[in-house]
């Protein structure tokens, strides 16, 4: 099976002459990266302009569609994703994957995870209370009032501290 | 589109959104361009997306060094050229996608254009022989294109039949067991000339090889769990694991490839298993067939892979507040 090279080649292995051509193959190849890094940045770059961000948006994830890959946990500035075990099981066949899970009070709505999501699994929506009106983020009603129970405590033990002064 | 509810769960439209976009906006691209090639020869090389896929594995997927496409197309050239093939390069500067995610996805429209204006190009050139290193390559070109008086082959066909030799590793080299996946496209679904004992004889030749088949190989061989990156969820993933536990269960050291879609599935995969250190489940490397061949001969690549070196250590788990 040990074919002879053909007579249109000019087979010159070890001969100088070969470096113009490495040098060939070593451009093409760089150009070609470089090609590939362009177009993907383009691209990035309109991904960027696809959802909604802000105050008033947070992200929300579709787990069926989330693959787990925690791209959008490693670029999270916020701590406002953590990984959570999903098992899914075949009749032959059972495996645990990861999910997204979204910590909803961190969220700002940077839409950094929605971007680098490989999946499209992550959008942003606007939040409670929020609305999206001839393309602008409104809010339809007061912010929730301050979280409840971790103040508390805090005006239980101020309470009755002005208190004792005014009964003194 | 509506999603159609599965018995396993969601049917799931095409992911990725960045890699095919990127491709459809390329076969919409109508500017015609500059065709420069340096060296004329009627042996063509077509290396395909590969620095897409390490485009998409670096920035929307977590790579640290593990899977490398960019040294396809070196391990291909040098192995070209040790067979005294010193092929033209028909490189994406001028060149579009060969369409066959477009049309395996059902977007013909698309994959026609492409068709069309890359038939021109490869008839423009005089090509005679057209050499591809990716299965899906070898299958669009050979079936799905009209190509008349162009010989499609697959690189481990031209390998085999110039006779490639590779030299004795030495008494020190490490013995290892080496596992073949059959890609699909290049195997069970090419009605003729399916590449099945090419890669399997090439392997046979470097001596410190032993080949050693899967659980299921050769027109039975599973799936890498994903055809040409439609679908990413915990399905398609079930699927790679079994594969890959296939090969663990065989005790390979290498799981070679011919097709760089099953590198990217199970590059993914196994980089996400070796996420805790020592708690890896495949010991063994994932590399495509093309640079198992090109390390077994003396000498270095022309150029170098894709991945950038200081990408090694995957960043500490959240936190770190940027990309």
């Amino acid at each position: 099976m040990v074919a002879a090279p053909p007579a249109t080649e000019q087979v010159s292995e070890a001969a100088p002459s070969a470096d113009p051509l490495t040098t060939y193959y070593w451009n093409v190849r760089q150009m070609n990266l470089q090609v590939a890094k362009d177009r993907y940045k383009q691209f990035y770059r309109f991904r960027t302009q696809e959802f909604i961000r802000g105050r008033g948006t947070v992200a929300v994830v579709e787990e069926d569609v989330c693959m787990g890959c925690t791209h959008c946990f490693d670029n999270c500035a916020f701590e406002a994703i953590a990984m959570a075990d999903r098992k899914f099981a075949l009749p032959d066949y059972t495996y645990t994957s990861r999910k997204a899970v979204i910590i909803y009070e961190n969220c700002v709505g940077c839409e950094k995870c929605a971007i680098v999501c490989p999946v499209d699994a992550i959008t942003m929506v606007p939040k409670h209370g929020f609305e999206i009106r001839d393309g602008k983020m409104v809010q339809v009603s007061p912010p929730p009032p301050p979280p409840a129970p971790a103040p508390k405590p805090a005006t239980a033990a101020a309470a009755p501290a002005p208190a004792q002064p005014g009964g003194a | 589109m509506a999603v159609t509810e599965t018995e396993y769960g969601p049917g799931r439209t095409i992911p990725h959104p960045v890699l095919f976009r990127l491709l459809d906006a390329e076969a919409d691209d109508t500017t015609i361009p500059e065709i420069k090639v340096e060296h004329r020869s009627e042996f063509a090389y077509y290396p395909g997306c590969i620095d897409y896929y390490d485009q998409e594995m670096q920035f929307s997927h977590m790579n640290y060094g593990d899977t490398n496409h960019g040294i396809i197309f070196d391990s291909s050239i040098k192995l070209l050229r040790a067979v005294g093939i010193q092929p033209m390069i028909l490189d994406r500067s001028f060149m579009k996608c060969c369409g066959h995610d477009q049309l395996w996805q059902g977007k013909v429209d698309v994959f026609k254009r492409m068709r069309e204006y890359n038939t021109k190009i490869i008839q423009m050139l005089g090509v005679k022989t057209l050499i591809t290193s990716c299965a899906e390559g070898y299958r669009t070109f050979k079936l799905d294109y009209h190509l008349p008086g162009v010989r499609v082959a697959h690189i481990t066909q031209i390998l085999f039949e110039r006779g490639l030799r590779i030299p004795p590793q030495g008494a020190g080299a490490k013995k290892l067991r080496v596992a073949y996946q059959d890609p699909c496209r290049s195997c069970r679904q090419m009605p003729v000339n399916p590449v099945y004992e090419e890669p399997r004889e090439l392997i046979k030749r470097v001596d410190n090889a032993e080949l050693v088949e899967l659980k299921t190989f050769r027109a039975d061989a599973q799936c890498c769990g994903v055809a040409q990156m439609m679908y990413c969820n915990d399905k398609t993933k079930g699927l790679t694991r079994m594969r890959m536990d296939e090969a663990v269960e065989v005790g390979a050291d290498v799981l070679l490839t011919a097709c760089p879609k099953c590198l990217t599935h199970f590059g993914c995969l196994h980089h996400e298993n070796k996420w805790k250190p020592g708690e890896e489940r495949f010991a063994y490397r994932v590399m495509d067939i093309t640079q198992f061949l090109a390390e077994s001969l003396p000498g270095g690549y022309p150029s170098g892979g894709n991945v950038d070196p200081k990408r090694k250590a995957p960043p500490p788990p959240g936190r770190k507040g940027g990309g």
